[in-house]
């Protein structure tokens, strides 16, 4: 139920947007996100968008889940903005 | 998308995935921990993708409350089943109801005599059927967390905006934070770290998981639901677990962020307030469910037509709920796969596509990743 599939978005009317999926092109809601913008990826669930893919934060993840050496002893992912250690 | 780091087949790269299981085995070196994973999306790509095998024994994936349709209650699956037979009404849901057995019967069974249930994939678009047929109600089944009740909130106002008079919920949101609580709270349920619901978090954002990682000084990640993205966030709670932390950290930062979806949030809590709601298997918990607010109250059907049910029934042997609590694993049941399955489910575990029984019971056999194969 929870499935939620990313899909690119193509065009923005409104509340709705065409967005396509495996070459197939839908109807989704877009009211739940701020700004939608053809060339987005988002994630919908139950025909709503309800997040916008990062592609820079992908790659990052990608360089956090590599092995662990010794001299890369710094693999906890950088806190975020705003964001405080906890003590 | 082939060429972009946003391509899935990147997370679910075998080789990386062998290396990070190498490296949960040094951290661990042989300690026993027990991890939950929240989510029933979680759950079954952990089978599905045959995580376990790759993880030292001691390692421990245990099945959280994640699975929206494993934790709705029976009272609630049940007055859902009596709606969908009365002649008045059209009862839109998602498809993953149909076969939920109810204390007597199954939306399918209703079906097949004549109930109008129809398959919805948007709350939407059950509010669409109500503008179709002016002269039914259409009731959709608002059963879900956080991800999933937001759209059902924006129907809502889209039908008060639209003056739409026949399209109303089941009022059956739950949601995941005091639920978490609870488990943690539960002195039976050993929980070392939590594996945090991907599309839950990008509702919530991670401030929910900062408390509860403060409070009950366990670690928390928010993972993603490619075998890299699970193994990953599997090694840092080990790794924060060996060194005695326990912070709350965002491993799917390409769809989560810090502060979630506030806009999702608002129309939520404009439509729906916390209220105390029951759970399969966990019993009654505070504030843990989603009562529509006073304004909004036209669109309840239980409180519009309320409905009398005959005592639930409980399916004999069905241990789902110590499964949900982590307690036990499917295949300590005695009815799994000996009577139930998922063609013929007995419990709620086995009926959902997300339900740890059912997850086992397709893939359970499931062994390494094949090398040089894509894991999925
Ligand atoms: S195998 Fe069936 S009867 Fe046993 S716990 Fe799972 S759903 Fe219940």
């Amino acid at each position: 139920m929870c499935l939620a599939v990313p899909m690119k978005i193509l065009a923005v009317e409104g509340e709705t947007a065409r967005v396509s999926l495996h070459g197939l092109e839908q109807e989704i809601d877009v009211r739940l996100l701020d700004n939608p913008a053809p060339g987005d990826y988002v994630i919908v669930h139950a025909g709503f968008a309800i997040s916008r893919l990062d592609p820079e934060e992908a790659r990052k993840t990608l360089e956090l889940f590599r092995k662990y050496s010794p001299d890369r002893e710094c693999f906890s992912p950088p806190p975020s903005p705003g964001e405080r250690p906890t003590p | 998308m082939k060429d972009q780091p946003l391509n899935p087949e990147l997370f679910r790269d075998p080789a990386r995935a062998r290396e990070l299981a190498e490296d949960i085995r040094r951290i661990a070196s042989g300690r026993s921990l027990q991890l939950m994973e929240v989510c029933g999306t979680h759950t079954v790509a952990i089978a599905r993708s045959g995580l376990r095998s790759l993880l030292p024994p001691g390692i421990r994936l245990i099945s959280g409350p994640g699975c929206p349709v494993c934790v709705t209650p029976q009272p609630v699956i049940d007055g859902m089943i009596v709606r969908s037979a009365q002649p008045e009404n059209i009862l839109a849901t998602f498809g993953d109801m149909l076969n939920v057995p109810g204390s007597f019967s199954t939306l399918r069974e209703e079906k097949a005599r004549g109930g109008d249930v129809r398959i919805v994939c948007s709350p939407l678009a059950a509010l669409r059927l109500a503008r179709e047929n002016p002269r039914r109600r259409v009731i959709f089944p608002a059963i879900g967390f956080e991800t999933t009740v937001p759209t059902a909130a924006a129907a809502v106002l889209e039908a008060e905006k639209t003056a739409v008079g026949n399209f109303f919920l089941i009022s059956a949101g739950r949601l995941i934070p005091p639920a978490l609580k609870f488990l943690l709270s539960d002195p039976e349920t050993r929980i070392d770290g939590l594996l945090c619901p991907g599309h839950v978090s990008a509702i919530i954002g991670l401030e929910p998981y900062r408390k509860i990682a403060r409070r009950f000084r366990v670690p928390c990640a928010v993972a993603g639901f490619e075998p890299v993205d699970i193994l990953g966030a599997v090694r840092e709670l080990v790794r924060q677990a060996v060194e005695g932390r326990s912070e709350a950290v965002n491993l799917y930062r390409r769809v989560v962020r810090e502060g979630g979806n506030p806009k999702a949030r608002r129309v939520l809590g404009k439509v729906f307030r916390p209220a105390g709601a029951g759970w399969r298997g966990l019993g009654e918990i505070p504030a843990s469910g989603l009562a529509l607010r006073p304004a909004y109250r036209r669109f309840d059907i239980d409180r519009v037509s309320p409905i009398e049910l005959p005592p639930a029934k409980k399916v004999p042997g069905c241990i789902c709920g110590r499964i949900l609590r982590g307690l036990s694993d499917p295949a300590d049941c005695p009815r799994f796969g000996a009577g139930c399955e998922p063609r013929r489910p007995l419990g709620p575990c086995m009926v959902s596509a997300e339900g740890a029984c059912a997850a086992w019971f397709r893939y359970g056999r499931r062994a390494a990743i094949p090398p040089g194969e894509t894991v999925r």
